[in-house]
């Protein structure tokens, strides 16, 4: 077994039973790759990626009994509680302005590639590729699942909830909106 | 002749080529199959473009809390929730039995010693935050006892490892823009308030104003700094709508250059900064006025005490190598949390099987590490490997704030990653000869076991 892999169900095992240290070395271990996947999921909003953050190791604090190793490793656990917690933050969150045009179609399994338009405004330019930000959310989050936090089809399907098949369908899509995004730019530039 | 299932099969499974996760006897038949199908490599090709723009991370980004800051928080909120279990409003940690006075007293003092570590730690972060984007060099330096420890000093100091080719004066310093100054265009007025570089990046921070009757400003687009007789760089926007008064809307924000900027700036004493598109908020996110608004500046290093090109040969251990590049003493911008100085080390991290620099296409793969810091190249996390450095006077301390990545780095033909590490001092000008030493190296930790050195570099300070 991956040698990371075992190291962090040994430090789950310690947090469900009650080693906060275990939890605070989870925490330093996954900050950088939350913080960056949740700061593109939520906006941009540095405020609301910490809140959310905040959430999600208290679910892992106070439900880390609750993992399988025989379900995936504990990083597809842990993202599969960022997913819950991104799906609560998106309905009740009503205090920042960019909830109106949250992307409820990321809650779906709906598979629509000329979505976007709504998303536009939570998404912003400033560094990412134009044709990138124009993607769905949905669409960005499962490259940015893929190729950014290096999960495989199966975990990402895992953490989803949603099954295998949608997940590469869903990377079908991404790849075929994207590339339709760079050549509308191409065109327009 | 190729069968078309097999071509649709192997294409399935590009993006875990490109991520790293096909493995074995998969990614050694798909290795051959790319070499046989060129539209299978074209589709490689398109993937790997696709996971480098997956990897950019957003300039905002660094507006995030530092890990220590943040987990602090989480320490209060347990805390607040245990509390609130004990008059029966929240449940406690299944694990955790009825709490007794006194076992409650003995877990609040445990806490307590964490939260204040934490707590100092979450204002470093904080502190220094604002303080390189709004003090441009002079931060309030709160009065904390240091964090170091004290280990007996060497008897026999070993040979420094590295010799000093050079001092480079300014290059990896910091600088201060003289700043105030404005341009108008289409009665929108762009106002220079703050140019900071650190070793790795630069900040610039302007005041954008619109006159009432105009939609609110939603901040430059398309800018660029120009250093004197130098090449441009690129510019990315960041901030928020700020505050409305006297009928004049404010727009206060920061932009954030490429990793190298700081080298570049280095060399030059005035630049320009152009805005060459004003966006205008009016739900859309699509009004632009075309400028360019232009402001030209001076900026003075503050930072002449500097030592680098210090000519250190790579240590390798099981395939991974360590480098490093240059050692930076100042008084700031490291000059917070009650430590008047700090170095900085630049290292080089290169490594990881599955070797990736074979990879006719690696210049993209690296890019994508450049800018997305990830796996692909298989480095370290320095923060994980507690890299100490020991000082001449034989304290031994651990780096307080970690840079992002920056490029320019290469072991034996092998691309890497380059990290900054800043070690607060309890002085700015230490000199003698410092010992740099990584215990372990830990990898992207989806793909390789942590690596047992030491790495160990030992050079002088001057």
């Amino acid at each position: 077994m991956n040698h990371a892999i075992a190291e962090e169900q040994r430090l789950l095992a310690l947090v469900a039973s009650g080693d906060q240290g275990a939890l605070d070395e989870l925490y330093l271990r996954y900050h950088a790759r939350l913080t960056h996947y949740l700061f593109q999921r939520l906006g941009h909003n540095a405020e609301w990626t910490e809140d959310v953050l905040q959430e999600v190791f208290l679910n892992v604090w106070y439900s880390a009994k609750s993992y399988q190793p025989q379900n995936g490793s504990p990083a597809t656990w842990i993202f599969g509680i960022v997913h819950h917690q991104l799906a609560k933050a998106y309905r009740s969150r009503s205090r920042h302005s960019v909830t109106a045009t949250l992307p409820a179609e990321m809650l779906d399994d709906v598979e629509d590639i000329t979505q976007g338009d709504t998303e536009e405004a939570i998404v912003s330019r400033l560094a990412m590729a134009d044709a990138f930000a124009r993607l769905s959310p949905k669409h960005r989050e499962i490259l940015e699942l893929v190729f950014y936090q290096g999960f495989t089809f199966e975990e990402c399907a895992r953490i989803l909830g949603v099954p295998l098949g949608t997940i590469k369908s869903r990377m079908t899509y991404a790849r075929r909106a994207l590339l339709h995004e760079v050549e509308q730019s191409a065109r327009e530039g | 002749m190729m069968q078309p299932d097999a071509h649709e099969h192997w294409s399935d499974l590009l993006p875990l080529y490109v991520n790293g996760r096909l493995e074995g006897e998969d990614r050694e038949q798909l290795a051959r199959h790319l070499a046989e199908c060129a539209r299978c490599r074209e589709d490689l090709a398109g993937w790997r473009e696709i996971a480098r723009m997956a990897r950019q991370p957003h300039p905002g980004e660094w507006r995030l809390q530092a890990a220590p800051a943040s987990l602090a928080i989480l320490h209060q909120r347990i805390t607040a929730q245990s509390a609130a279990h004990a008059k029966g409003s929240y449940p406690m940690h299944p694990s955790i039995p009825p709490v007794t006075p006194s076992s409650q007293s003995e877990r609040r003092k445990g806490f307590s010693a964490i939260a204040v570590v934490a707590l100092l730690a979450m204002f470093v972060v904080t502190g220094f935050a604002m303080f390189r984007t709004h003090n441009g060099g002079h931060a309030s330096v709160p009065n904390v006892a240091t964090k170091s420890t004290k280990t007996p000093a060497p008897t026999a100091l070993p040979a420094p490892t590295c010799s000093i080719s050079s001092v480079t004066y300014g290059k990896g310093g910091t600088f201060q823009a003289t700043t105030g100054q404005s341009v108008t265009v289409h009665g929108i007025t762009m106002t220079l308030d703050t140019f900071y570089t650190d070793y790795t990046r630069t900040f610039v921070t302007v005041h954008v104003q619109t006159p009432a009757s105009q939609p609110a400003p939603y901040g430059p687009y398309d800018g660029s700094i120009t250093p004197e007789n130098g090449t441009a760089i690129s510019l990315g926007f960041g901030g928020s709508l700020g505050n409305t008064s006297a009928g004049v809307r404010n727009w206060e924000g920061y932009a954030l250059l490429p990793a190298q900027s700081a080298g570049v700036l280095g060399t030059h004493q005035t630049a320009t900064l152009t805005v060459n598109r004003m966006e205008l908020e009016n739900g859309k996110f699509d009004h632009f006025l075309t400028g360019p608004w232009q402001v030209r500046f001076a900026f003075t290093s503050v930072s002449p005490h500097s030592v680098e090109n210090l000519n250190c040969a790579p240590q390798t251990h099981q395939g991974f190598s360590m480098q490093v590049l240059s050692v930076v003493q100042a008084p700031a911008p490291l000059q917070y949390d009650g430590y008047p100085g700090g170095i900085a080390v630049g290292v080089c991290f290169v490594g990881g099987k599955g070797d990736p620099y074979n990879d006719p296409l690696f210049d993209e793969l690296y890019q994508s590490a450049i800018f997305g810091g990830m796996s692909p190249l298989g480095i370290v996390h320095p923060p994980e490997s507690e890299p100490l450095l020991t000082l001449p006077d034989g304290t031994q301390v651990k780096p307080q704030y970690e840079q992002h990545p920056t490029p320019a780095c290469r072991i034996n033909g092998k691309a890497g990653l380059v990290y900054n590490l800043h070690y607060l001092t309890e002085t700015s000008a230490f000199t003698g000869r410092a010992i740099f030493t990584v215990p372990t190296i830990y990898p992207d930790q989806n793909q390789f076991p942590p690596v047992d050195g030491p790495w160990t570099f030992s050079f002088d300070l001057k």
